[in-house]
């Protein structure tokens, strides 16, 4: 985590401040994982700081600031998720104002395998793997950003771990010499 | 033992994982919660509440003609109780006319036979059909008769 809890004093509009440098990007990376549209990320992320401020003055330092954050962003995340499904796709047009810019192919091919097996998870399983494997979360805060029980964090890291194998295949295999296709052009040559 | 998450992904996943996401940027965008749209909503419960309370001191104020909330109170207690103590007998009750008359207040007085009849307290026969007290001078009484005639007819004599 990039910041101790105790360095942010809850209602201290200062804080509250520092609190949004230091964790917006990290926050919105992990709503990008889950979500698979960027714009939907961030207006989810803007919409979870939004509320976090409106209850800043209610949060107790007894867990990191960071990971209350998340908590919301993520079910922020969820629910937008949710309705996405019930939501036909020139009502999101409209919503969002524009249409999504259309996404360069070189892109498209790089993030093709972790984060699309990532964003076809569970929601909650990705949270889980993205706290853990890209913020560097331990179990308790990862509990804490999610809110459920430590015992449930170990549940979906291994439930998503096991998705996440049978998505992408062989290719994360531990010790396999290839850890993705895509670092190894060589593979793609042989297929 | 179960294996972990990271015995199932291996130490590539989670490199390659931040190699794609620290490649998204952010727009960085100024901070919606610092946004002045959102600040009169702060406010919308206050006022919301605020309406609420006029609109039920205008209400009570036509209602009672009076500024007095304890009229207003009293007014709604006798609003409530009243059709509480009507609705209470039960449909037959119509029937029993005299119970169901004598049970509201606010109808005609009529006498029921029940109530016309309703006597006083009866005060117990006993004292009233006492025998006339034995009066202890009336042996003079009986004996002046029997005296008299006695008197006489030996005055006669």
């Amino acid at each position: 985590m990039s910041e101790r809890s105790d360095e942010y004093r809850p209602g201290s509009k200062e804080d509250f401040d520092r609190l949004y440098r230091n964790s917006y990007p990290r926050v919105y990376r992990t709503l990008a994982a889950i979500l698979s549209d960027p714009e939907a990320a961030e207006d989810c992320t803007q919409d979870a700081f939004v509320q976090a401020f409106q209850a800043w003055k209610r949060w107790r330092p007894d867990a990191p600031a960071e990971a209350w954050v998340h908590r919301i962003a993520v079910n922020r995340a969820i629910s937008y998720r949710r309705s996405a499904k019930l939501r036909s796709l020139g009502e999101i047009v409209r919503r969002l104002g524009r249409p999504s810019s259309p996404a360069d192919p070189a892109e498209v091919a790089a993030s093709s395998d972790v984060l699309t097996a990532l964003r076809a998870l569970p929601p909650r399983l990705s949270a889980a793997i993205v706290l853990r494997h890209y913020h560097g979360y331990n179990n308790r805060e990862i509990a804490a950003a999610l809110g459920v029980s430590e015992r449930t964090v170990g549940t979906r890291l291994r439930q998503a771990g096991e998705k996440l194998r049978a998505l992408l295949g062989t290719a994360f295999l531990p010790g396999a010499a290839g850890a993705f296709p895509s670092d190894n052009r060589e593979l793609y040559a042989k297929d | 033992m179960p294996k972990t998450e990271g015995d199932l992904l291996g130490r590539d996943f989670a490199r390659r994982l931040r190699a794609e996401l620290d490649r998204l940027r952010p727009l960085y965008s100024s901070p919606r919660y610092m946004s002045p749209m959102r600040r009169p909503l702060r406010f919308a419960p206050v006022a919301l509440c605020a309406a609420v309370a006029g609109i039920l001191a205008l209400s009570g104020f036509v209602a009672t003609g009076s500024p007095n909330p304890v009229v207003w109170t009293q007014r709604v207690v006798t609003v409530i109780e009243a059709p509480s103590s009507t609705g209470a007998p039960p449909p037959a009750a119509p029937l029993h006319s005299g119970e169901s008359i004598d049970s509201r207040g606010g109808s005609e007085p009529r006498e029921s036979p029940e109530a016309a009849e309703s006597p006083e307290p009866a005060e117990s026969p006993e004292p009233r059909e006492s025998p006339e007290p034995a009066d202890d001078h009336s042996g003079s009484g009986g004996g002046s008769d029997s005296g008299g005639t006695s008197g006489s007819g030996s005055g006669d004599h």
